[in-house]
């Protein structure tokens, strides 16, 4: 059985893959709740893909949900980010190795992942990309990301730390310095 | 809310704004303006911006995950290269050291070894000896508390990964190095009395021929006092740079970077080397400029900032290392003149004339298993003409030793000429190593936490080629003993008192206080350079009792340390994280090439800096903590990693993994 199991989880073959994402795991909140998850979704959590590689796949579809204890995980934010792995389960594989870092920060987001992304409720905002980020799911951090981004655009600094509520910790003296250290990028050329 | 975002996450958002972007979101808050500043993140905008640069600046480094090795059943704690970069070894917490090849892709276990047959809980450090021949394994034995270690070391020219020895070694973090090709050293702890203990070095013989039973295969080298709950760790051995140790004012600043309170040891040193010193010149050029540009900055050991928060953002200016090309040049053009240099030191060394000391400083142990630390340290009490330890007959005991170790820089230079010399006067002696070699290990006096990166001189060793006699010896020297042993027992000093028993242990030459946890060391190639990973303590820390050490940031520090002028040459601040709390044991090593440093951190990234800019160059993802990197030393363009995920990882440049994808 074991060898099965590690059979499918060496394969990339894109049959494969969606023959295992019918295979439902459940997944646990930090608040308790339990949601199901398709298990090459749920696999896109380079998190989630340690445990059942080291629980094996079989221990993980019959017993126990998979609890994700950190409380950016809440009910909301697992919904949504399952939401989003269910979606992008099927992505072609990025080769991290030899893609180009530029193409990517140019690179939009889809239609898809803007709507997904542009949620109202900042609370629920922060808590999926923390959990994102907790999960280890490299392509929502990314989105979220360039979201952030999208926002923090065109503001000054001031209107940044009013949007996203964070102090200025900053004595006038440091600020002075910084700017000066970053004079070079106002110049004119 | 978003003020607690984690920084990985921050500078995933930083990675997408434009260079008035970036400059915008410097200003929002410290934690922003700290995290924009990375190395890498500037890199694109850089480039951006200024898009006529030739981007063949960026050197070719290992940046790229070729593969991942799972092998180990644990935590992989070290991982060491071959001098020829052939293998490569590694240790875990599963017990096992596994010799990998890299000759082959992929990558395989070459040779594996279970040492928790040996009663080893785990295996945590490795290294191979110049000729690649023999592996030194430094391992941890079961036990909760236990402080108590092994090393093993396995012949690498059989086809069988054959163990050849065994030597135990007390403190196990003091992991154990290789002196020469053949002898390594250990280390046994012996207790004094309450948070004082003697930390005494061996070496050993790596293997003994079986012809020669009475042929002596381990000799004491060092006897070390420790204070305050420390002992002598991490020992590295790198050879000496043919130059002096530097002339008063520079030693006093190094002396002033250790801790003040003027304690013995440190007195007698000075005194030992300014009158050593006195009189001899330095004769090259090279080194009087040296010591101009080290100068130059005014007091700049007491001008580095010990926390990292600010410089964050007022070095970014300057470059975090302070050597110049200028002074590496200097280090060349010195090393080709050193045979010249050598051979005047000869000249003065013979009207000196003390060849002998050099002896009677390394005491053969009289029968070589004897463990009785008191009965070995009585020899030396002999030889002072010190006959008891009483507090009365302190002062002429101290004169004794001062004399003594005023000598020991001198003879500290032993060079070729006087030892052959020495070698043919006896021939029962054999000469270990012509050269000499400086011991550096991690050290504490004010807790038990290593915070102070100690210093010593390795004069040529002698070793007596035969035990004659040996039944009318052990004899004599059981006779001996006895009479020392009642001796001893009538007058035990206290232990306590370090003025009282320092003629009976060994001075360490220099030490050099980080003022933190030292978590890790590594040499230049060229032996020039020590580098240091250490977790700085709060500004001012005060020390009450010896069991509680500071609270240490979660920032890791490289130093720098220059082995020829035994001074810091700066310091790297950077972003490498550890968050394990100080009471706790642990080790992230980091390595060191021509061109570039390597470190682990606790943020689940390997890192590779620039060595001579120390910006960072790369970061390298593993699932876990990285406890260790170590480059190629043939080709740099080529690293490993080990994590706590179980894995190692080899990283390459692009160049080579695109070589590596053609068929």
């Amino acid at each position: 059985m074991a060898d099965n199991a590690d059979h499918i989880d060496g394969d990339d073959n894109e049959d494969v893959r969606a023959q295992q994402n019918l295979i439902k795991i459940k997944l646990k909140s930090s608040e308790g709740g339990i949601y199901e998850c398709g298990l090459t979704a749920a696999k896109m959590s380079d998190l989630v893909k340690n445990m059942v590689e080291s629980l094996g796949t079989d221990a993980v579809v019959t017993t126990e949900p998979i609890i994700l204890g950190n409380e950016a995980v809440t009910d909301a934010a697992l919904k949504k980010i399952i939401e989003w792995v269910e979606f992008h389960w099927d992505d072609p594989p990025v080769d991290h190795d030899f893609e180009d870092e530029k193409d990517r920060r140019n690179e939009e987001l889809s239609h898809w992942d803007k709507q997904f992304i542009d949620v109202d409720d900042q609370a629920l905002l922060f808590d999926v990309i923390a959990a994102a980020n907790y999960m280890d799911i490299k392509g929502l951090v990314e989105v979220g990301a360039k979201h952030i981004c999208s926002k923090i655009r065109g503001k000054s600094c001031q209107e940044v730390r009013e949007m996203l509520k964070i102090t200025n910790d900053f004595t006038a003296e440091e600020e002075d310095a910084i700017h000066k250290e970053n004079a070079w990028i106002y110049a004119k050329d | 809310m978003w003020s607690s975002l984690p920084e990985p996450l921050l500078l995933e958002i930083f990675k997408n704004l434009t260079t008035n972007e970036m400059a915008n979101v410097c200003l929002v808050c410290h934690q922003w303006s700290r995290v924009g500043c990375d190395d890498l993140l500037w890199k694109h905008l850089f480039y951006k911006r200024f898009d006529t640069i030739d981007r063949s600046v960026d050197r070719p480094i290992g940046s790229f995950e070729s593969e991942t090795l799972e092998g180990h059943d644990n935590q992989v704690l070290h991982v060491s290269f071959a001098h020829n970069g052939r293998l490569f070894s590694s240790c875990s917490k599963d017990g096992f050291v596994k010799l990998w090849s890299t000759e082959c892709v992929p990558t395989r276990v070459r040779h594996s070894a279970d040492m928790k047959q040996y009663s080893w809980n785990y295996t945590q450090y490795s290294q191979f000896n110049e000729a690649d021949t023999l592996l030194l394994v430094s391992g941890v034995h079961f036990g909760v508390h236990t402080a108590s270690g092994e090393i093993a070391v396995f012949n690498l020219e059989s086809d069988d990964f054959q163990l050849q020895c065994r030597v135990l070694n007390k403190p196990y973090d003091i992991f154990g190095t290789w002196y020469t090709n053949d002898y390594l050293i250990s280390s046994r702890l012996h207790f004094l009395g309450h948070l004082v203990s003697c930390s005494a070095l061996w070496l050993n013989k790596a293997w003994q021929e079986s012809e020669s039973e009475r042929k002596p295969i381990i000799k004491r080298m060092f006897k070390f006092y420790n204070k305050n709950a420390s002992s002598i760790r991490t020992v590295l051995v790198a050879d000496c740079l043919p130059d002096e140790p530097p002339e008063d004012p520079l030693l006093t600043a190094t002396a002033s970077t250790s801790d003040h309170k003027p304690s013995a040891s440190r007195s007698r040193n000075q005194s030992s080397y300014s009158s050593a010193h006195r009189g001899n010149p330095f004769s090259s050029l090279g080194t009087n400029r040296l010591l101009k540009s080290l100068q130059t900055p005014p007091n700049y050991s007491q001008r580095i900032d010990f926390y990292g928060a600010d410089s964050n953002i007022s070095c970014t200016n300057e470059s975090p290392i302070r050597y110049s090309s200028e002074y590496r040049c200097e280090q060349r053009s010195s090393a080709t003149d050193s045979v010249g240099q050598r051979t005047g030191d000869t000249l003065r060394r013979a009207v000196s004339n003390d060849t002998d000391s050099g002896d009677s400083d390394f005491d053969d142990p009289p029968l070589p298993w004897n463990e009785d630390w008191l009965k070995l340290s009585d020899d030396e009490l002999n030889e002072d003409v010190v006959s008891d330890a009483f507090p009365i007959s302190k002062i002429t005991s101290k004169k004794h030793s001062y004399n003594k170790s005023s000598n020991s820089p001198k003879v500290g230079s032993h060079s070729q000429n006087s030892c052959t010399e020495e070698e043919s006067s006896s021939r029962s002696s054999r000469l270990l190593c012509n050269r000499d070699k400086l011991l550096l290990f991690t050290s504490g006096s004010q807790t038990y936490t290593p915070h102070q990166i100690g210093i010593k001189r390795i004069k040529p060793i002698m070793f007596e080629e035969f035990v004659s006699e040996t039944a009318s010896l052990s004899k004599r020297l059981e006779e001996r003993r006895q009479e020392q042993e009642s001796q001893a027992m009538a007058a035990s000093p206290n232990w306590h008192e370090e003025e009282a028993v320092a003629h009976m242990f060994d001075t360490v030459d220099h030490t050099i206080d980080l003022k933190g946890h030292i978590i890790g060391m590594g040499l230049s190639p060229d032996h020039r350079y020590l580098y240091v990973n250490s977790r700085s303590w709060p500004e001012n820390a005060t020390i009450d009792n010896p069991l509680h050490p500071p609270p240490i940031a979660n920032q890791i520090d490289i130093h720098v340390i220059d082995l020829k002028t035994f001074k810091r040459v700066g310091n790297m601040f950077r972003s490498h994280k550890a968050y394990t709390p100080n009471d706790e044991c642990f080790f992230i090593f980091l390595d060191v090439c021509d061109q570039f440093v390597a470190s682990g951190a606790e943020d689940n990234h390997g890192y590779i800096w620039d060595r001579h800019y120390g910006l960072c160059l790369a970061r390298l993802p593993h699932r876990d903590i990285v406890n260790s990197v170590a480059f190629n030393p043939k080709d740099p363009e080529m690293m490993v990693t080990a994590s706590d995920d179980k894995t190692l990882k080899i990283w390459r440049s692009k160049s080579q993994m695109i070589r590596k994808r053609q068929p």
